[in-house]
């Protein structure tokens, strides 16, 4: 065939053209392989890859489908005694998360000022050998503690162990513990002797004959074994009793739905233990051989009865005693749940989740069907390999020192670090490393946050999606997700033991790294003896070894192994994992640091005249705040609505759909929001599915949807037990029209509860 | 044989790719003489930094607050949805096995745009005017003109106006004439 050229050019450009090295195209190309025909539709025919979910921290066992190197479709294990063949909408999107065009792709540094978000794309080795250089740097120049990480989740684990090995007390500042489940887990480590509540529940729903939730909204937050288990609860007939100021999905299927005043649930509480012991419905046999402290709880609770409670609460006698009756007569086979996320008010938190634990003692709700339950620790090998924990030498001053129970969780109070980084008071705190958590959207006040980064030396983030956090890091790396990476063995000690290995389902897409291979490189740079294996599948096979297992023969299996479980033990054989080995009813040790043994009410502050409570929670396609820009999940849910009392909104003028601002008692102000009317919630409150309301604009579907409860939540208080945050709180009115509108107060307030003010 | 077609376009992609030094110190000077081969009025392309240069890449092409403002993917046009590796990238692969080749990927994907430009140079090269006349028609310029608005939409700096500009003469052009070319010869 006859050649010419096509486009005619000049010597000049010719000369320029020539002058690059270009070379022949072999950089883009390579003669191909022979490709297999016939391909079969969708995922048909695809490669099944057994691994763990990671879109929440629940971990469902997954297939993930892969065709021509490609993930095309998640779904869950069918051999899978938790989820089954089922994953959640979340579950689904992970293929989203993974071919995300929003996702860091390369390590990045920053090149603008802080926080403006310009970057330049820079080489593996230079961004490791910067973020080495000033943990180094600032370690020497301050000493170790002035090195804190937030993290979160399996990617951070690896991390976490540098920063334990540099010697800092900052090492593990998760939200999970200071903004969740901190106060849940410590009353129930102290009513119970073990962590009845933490990452799992142990709360045997499927089995109940009654089910008991105080501010729990399962269906709206989703695991999906647990939500399961509760389904199959409802469906064999358990009663449902929900306490909530908002008609939440679980009290749209409840038997009683108590529409409490926010802030008096441990009221509630002690008038129903009271009432339990006066009306004599409590397990005399239980009480009597596996509780600690009973005649001090009914001396404690004597004088709260549900008279007293109902003007408290705001609630009706008739309510309350129809819904502990209910609860008393499903007795031992009744779930009081303990709840998760538990840093709402700051001071009482730990006492209300201990009533919820003396509830269960009395009622023998303990290691029997539908009670709370004992884990089944499923057996592994150890491998040293991904360990690399260090003791950390507490300093002189140590930002736990005020929280005496804060030593049961790793870290320090998220709260209280964040006050050193901007004070420099205990200690100086001069870098942060970020990784696995939104810190701009978890932690209370995010304005403080904010001015607590400007005065850092250095920050850096391992990020999957470039969020608020990236945004003011001075070196971002790309962490692989879930699917692009190992982790360690992931066993499951709840009803439905089992073992399953997250596997990449496709190679880390751009120059994203697993998590290990990081802290790998790290370490080496740190000159930390720690992660000796050169990839991760070395300690995985150690583990399994001892589960007699290997990856293969794990694969072989379908990727999973179920044990069976022992959750349950007969009253003989029955020894709780507390000193006595019962429950105890009575804490006697919180003496030694002045807390009650047995819990009191003590108000909490209520809105100031004019506001509202901030209440906030999930919606069931949606994760935390990390969700939010997934393209499929956005589909679904792109924003939040404001929920706002009926009888408030039209004294107000505001009618459902209406967009509205809301402005809290500091006089911050959100995003717009569409306002949800509706009588399903409290005057005296308004809702706010958390995540949303995006300040980030390289979430670009994400960003500016919604109002963010986050940046509303400026005023918070530290629980005295554990440090954790508080995050119900703070207080909002409406902004319609660009004029502030106070909130009515339709529900008068009894004199016994104080209102918020501002200097408190 | 038509190398400096191909070599032109192997130029394009490797100019549409991350900067390096290279790129840097002949990219502007090079670009500017082909505006005017092409009868192109561009600016002049002032003087830029390697690290500029990058800042600017990632703003446009990998990350920046906005999301990046032309993410250089085949997919995420070709795609209602607009993510990565979806009917766009295997659409490219497609017509790239037509050649017996397939992209060295990584940390690419294999429909970035620098891939498809070097395609076109060694479809030229070959002188396989059937195929790219097809992938012209049926593929580059179904989503070229979009990067191409998007990015200049995001008031780049002008080495990247100008890179934006001088492939979209040059893949027109050459349309132009690859349709001419088999008409002409039965």
């Amino acid at each position: 065939m006859k050649r010419r050229e096509f486009l005619k050019f000049s010597t000049a450009s010719c000369m320029a053209l020539a002058a690059m090295e270009l070379g022949g195209g072999k950089a883009f190309f390579r003669p191909a392989k022979a490709m297999a025909s016939g391909e079969l539709p969708g995922s048909l025919g695809a490669k099944e890859v057994y691994s763990v979910c990671e879109m929440c921290f629940w971990r469902c066992p997954i297939v993930a489908k892969v065709k021509g190197g490609k993930l095309v479709k998640i779904e869950g294990n069918p051999k899978s005694p938790a989820n089954g063949k089922r994953v959640c909408a979340r579950g689904n999107s992970g293929v989203q998360l993974l071919y995300d065009p929003d996702r860091v792709k390369y390590p990045m540094k920053r090149t603008g000022a802080r926080g403006e978000g310009k970057w330049a794309r820079i080489s593996w080795d230079e961004a490791l050998d910067e973020v080495a250089y000033n943990m180094k740097k600032v370690r020497k120049k301050y000493g170790p503690h002035a090195l804190a990480y937030f993290d979160h989740g399996a990617s951070a684990e690896f991390m976490r162990g540098l920063f334990m090995h540099m010697g800092t007390e900052n090492y593990s500042n998760e939200p999970a513990f200071f903004q969740c489940v901190g106060p849940v887990a410590e009353a129930f480590i102290s009513s119970m002797g073990y962590l009845v509540s933490g990452t799992r529940q142990y709360t045997d729903m499927g089995h109940a004959k009654a089910i008991l939730l105080v501010g729990s909204h399962i269906g709206e937050n989703v695991h999906v074994s647990h939500v399961r288990e509760y389904i199959q609860g409802l469906a064999n007939g358990a009663k449902l009793v929900v306490v909530d100021p908002r008609f939440s999905a679980p009290a749209n299927k409840a038997d009683v739905w108590l529409p409490i005043r926010p802030g008096t649930d441990t009221a509630l509480l002690l008038a129903w233990i009271n009432y339990v012991i006066q009306h004599k419905l409590y397990d005399k046999d239980f009480v009597a051989n596996h509780c600690e402290g009973f005649e001090a709880v009914k001396e404690g609770v004597k004088d709260y009865t549900l008279e007293w409670a109902a003007r408290i609460c705001d609630l009706k006698v008739a309510d309350m005693e129809a819904a502990i009756r209910m609860l008393a007569k499903a007795a031992p086979n009744v779930t009081i749940h303990p709840g998760r996320h538990s840093t709402w008010y700051g001071r009482g938190d730990v006492q209300r989740h201990r009533a919820l634990a003396i509830l269960n003692g009395l009622l023998g709700a303990v290691a029997v069907p539908g009670g709370l339950y004992l884990p089944t620790p499923v057996k592994t090998g150890k491998s040293e390999c991904p360990e690399c924990e260090a003791e950390v030498e507490e300093p002189d001053t140590s930002l736990k020192d005020d929280f005496p129970y804060a030593g049961n969780f790793p870290g320090n109070p998220t709260a209280k670090i964040i006050e050193a980084t901007l004070t420099g008071e205990p200690y100086p705190i001069k870098l942060w490393g970020v990784n696995g958590v939104n810190i701009l959207q978890t932690i209370p006040n995010p304005y403080d946050t904010m001015e607590a980064i400007k005065k850092l030396d250095f920050i850096f983030t391992e990020s999957m999606m470039a969020d608020e956090a990236a945004m003011w890091a001075d070196i971002v790396l790309p962490g692989a997700t879930y699917l692009e990476r190992y982790d360690s063995l992931h066993t499951y000690d709840g009803i439905t033991p089992y073992l399953a290995v997250r596997q990449p389902a496709v190679e880390p897409l751009f120059e994203s790294k697993s998590s290990y291979w990081i802290a790998r490189e790290l370490a080496k740079r740190l000159g930390v003896d720690c992660y000796p294996c050169e990839h991760e599948v070395e300690y995985i096979e150690e583990e399994l070894k001892g589960a007699g297992l290997t990856l293969e023969k794990l694969n072989r299996m379908g990727g999973i192994v179920s044990y069976k479980a022992n959750p349950y033990r007969s009253r003989k054989e029955l020894k709780l994992p507390t000193e006595s080995g019962k429950v105890n009813l009575a804490v006697a040790h919180y003496e030694d640091d002045d807390f009650d043994p047995v819990p009191k009410f003590e108000p909490t502050p209520a809105p100031p005249k004019g506001y509202a409570r901030l209440i906030y929670g999930r919606v069931p396609v949606h994760t935390f705040s990390r969700t939010m820009n997934n393209l499929w999940l956005h589909n679904e849910w792109p924003e939040n609505h404001a929920w706002v009392n009926d009888e408030v909104a039209a004294k107000l003028g505001i009618a459902d759909g209406d967009t509205i601002v809301l402005e809290n008692q500091d006089g911050k102000r959100s995003l717009e929001v569409k306002a949800k009317v509706t009588p399903g919630i409290r005057p005296d409150a308004i809702y706010l599915p958390h995540g949303f309301g995006s300040r980030s604009k390289r979430l670009t579907r994400a960003y500016g949807k919604g109002a963010s409860d986050q940046f509303l939540i400026t005023h918070y208080e530290n629980c005295p037990f554990t440090g954790a945050s508080s995050h119900r709180t703070s207080f909002v009115r409406i902004v319609k029209g660009g004029k502030a509108l106070d909130i009515p107060e339709l529900r008068p307030l009894p004199r016994e509860i104080p209102r918020f003010k501002k200097s408190a | 044989m038509s190398s400096s077609d191909r070599d032109l376009f192997l130029f394009l992609g490797r100019a549409f790719q991350y900067p390096d030094a290279q790129v840097a110190l002949h990219g502007a000077w090079t670009l500017k003489k082909l505006a005017r081969d092409l009868g192109l009025d561009l600016p002049d392309v002032p003087e830029i930094s390697l690290e500029e240069l990058q800042t600017e890449y990632t703003r446009l092409f990998i990350n920046s607050p906005e999301g990046a403002a032309a993410p250089p993917y085949a997919s995420i046009y070709r795609h209602r949805a607009g993510f990565l590796y979806q009917e766009g990238h295997d659409e490219a692969l497609s017509y790239y096995r037509e050649m017996g080749f397939e992209p060295v990927e990584g940390p690419e994907p294999g429909d970035h745009i620098g891939f498809e430009l070097a395609f076109v140079g060694l479809l030229l090269e070959e002188g396989r005017l059937d195929l790219l006349e097809r992938f012209l028609g049926g593929h580059l310029l179904k989503w070229y003109p979009e990067l191409a608005a998007r990015l200049l939409a995001a008031r780049p700096h002008p080495f990247y106006a100008a890179l934006a500009q001088v492939t979209d003469a040059c893949l027109n052009r050459l349309l132009e004439e690859v349709v001419h070319e088999e008409k002409r010869v039965p």
